[in-house]
């Protein structure tokens, strides 16, 4: 891809970033044009697992086989809404690559392990024909678990030590691994326990992808060629399953409906009233309104 | 969702001292902006396609080692031949004033030497984004 292209592609990713109307309604076009053939791939896991170092070594193996666009999404602050985006300094190696894309998001202050716009920069690469798309989350709690209504694989990334059994039976994010990774098993021991632990939870939870377990050292590329491997055959699994991501797809299609209305109201409201927010957050603050009281009457008024 | 002053943090050539590109980079991320750091040792090439591919409204260039005046312009150079040229670039570190001139007519928008308040770097974004 020449340097014209790669220039025009990042711009309309800010675009599609900044949620810009009509940048969307492009991309969307362009989407029931190009239906996607890429393979998205979520990387996710508590903070210092090795998320980046791993996808630094997946896009090495990746690259062997395709073009390749990573999206990398870290926290913003809270107070100043700014952010710090440093999942990029593990990948570095394939900065200058033209086959390797490498985004760093902030996730806006939004919940979920990604940011609002995340699904949409998904589509911007595949309509750009990258093979493989790497989304790499925030470092995840227990919950944020909206990265698995849209990869195609969820890689669960934990540490050694990550917690006993009793962390592992819980619901959230363990719940959405196609294949759990144990990185930095260097520290023996540790991995070793919390490879049983994972283990166990699998053996309690048969189904019929059951996840298979990899232990890792990300920093040496050790069992990464093990978790390509992986990741390929879950791919040809949910090809030839296809009602095995049926429940994932209508949560995607769900989440995509509510996250466009909110735009679109958001925009509306905009428009038509730009004070509302602020006005009627004082208001609330002073008591004087309710805000089920000010959403409807700004609604019936947006909506006539 | 309004737009966000994006700014690439990064340490050209060979050294190996980013306390102060960190500095400055938590400073720009409590002032508001999104930050991408790069870590260290990078070439002109590295900083350039990051930057072009993270769509920054500019770049901030921590130098220590002494190279400044091969270094600094040369990102300068790359991004024009890359169509980056609307990417706003500025320097920091131990630069001796003497250099500061030729840094400035080779596409340096601002060098910031030791001593800078981190206000003065935030304002100078701010003015010019």
């Amino acid at each position: 891809m020449d340097y014209i292209r790669i220039r025009e592609l990042s711009r309309f990713i800010t675009q599609v970033e900044n949620q810009d109307i009509i940048a969307l309604e492009k991309l969307e076009s362009l989407c029931l044009k190009n239906p996607s053939k890429s393979h998205v791939i979520g990387i996710t896991g508590p903070p210092g697992a090795g998320k980046s170092t791993l996808t630094n070594k997946l896009i090495s193996e990746f690259t062997k086989k395709g073009k390749v666009a990573v999206i990398a999404i870290d926290p913003s602050s809270f107070f100043s809404t700014g952010a710090l985006l440093g999942d990029r300094v593990r990948m570095q190696e394939h900065s200058t690559n033209p086959n390797v894309f490498i985004r760093s998001l902030s996730n806006r202050n939004h919940l979920g392990g990604l940011s609002v716009s995340t699904p949409d920069i998904i589509k911007a690469f595949s309509v750009y024909n990258y093979d493989y798309i790497i989304v790499e989350t925030v470092g995840v709690g227990q919950d944020e678990i909206d990265i698995v209504k849209f990869s195609d694989t969820v890689v669960l990334v934990l540490h050694p030590a990550s917690g006993d059994d009793m962390q592992a039976l819980k619901a959230g994010v363990m719940e959405i691994a196609d294949i759990f990774v144990v990185n930095k098993a260097d520290i023996k021991n540790e991995a070793e326990k919390t490879f049983n632990i994972i283990n166990y939870w699998i053996n309690l939870n048969p189904r019929k992808w059951n996840p298979p377990i990899l232990k890792t050292q990300a920093i040496n590329g050790e069992g990464v060629v093990e978790l390509v491997e992986k990741i390929n055959k879950h791919s040809d699994y949910i090809l030839n399953n296809p009602e095995s991501v049926r429940f994932r797809k209508e949560m995607k299609a769900k989440h995509e409906l509510m996250a466009k209305l909110y735009l679109v109201v958001e925009n509306l409201v905009q428009q038509k009233y730009p004070e509302f927010f602020e006005e009627n957050s004082d208001k609330i603050i002073k008591g004087e309104i309710e805000p089920l009281m000010a959403a409807k009457n700004i609604i019936s008024g947006v909506l006539k | 969702m309004g737009k966000k002053i994006r700014v690439l943090i990064a340490k050209p050539g060979l050294d190996g001292h980013d306390r102060g590109a960190k500095v400055v980079a938590q400073a720009l991320k409590d002032a508001g902006m999104e930050v991408i750091y790069t870590g260290l040792r990078q070439t002109p090439e590295q900083i350039v396609s990051a930057a072009i591919q993270e769509d920054v409204d500019f770049i901030g260039l921590s130098i220590l080692s002494g190279a400044h005046n091969t270094l600094l312009p040369k990102v300068v150079k790359l991004l024009k031949e890359r169509g980056g040229e609307d990417i706003k670039v500025f320097g920091g570190g131990v630069i001796p004033g003497e250099d500061i001139p030729f840094l400035k007519e080779n596409g340096i928008m601002e060098v910031f030497t030791p001593g800078t308040s981190l206000k003065e770097c935030v304002d100078f974004i701010k003015d010019n984004a």
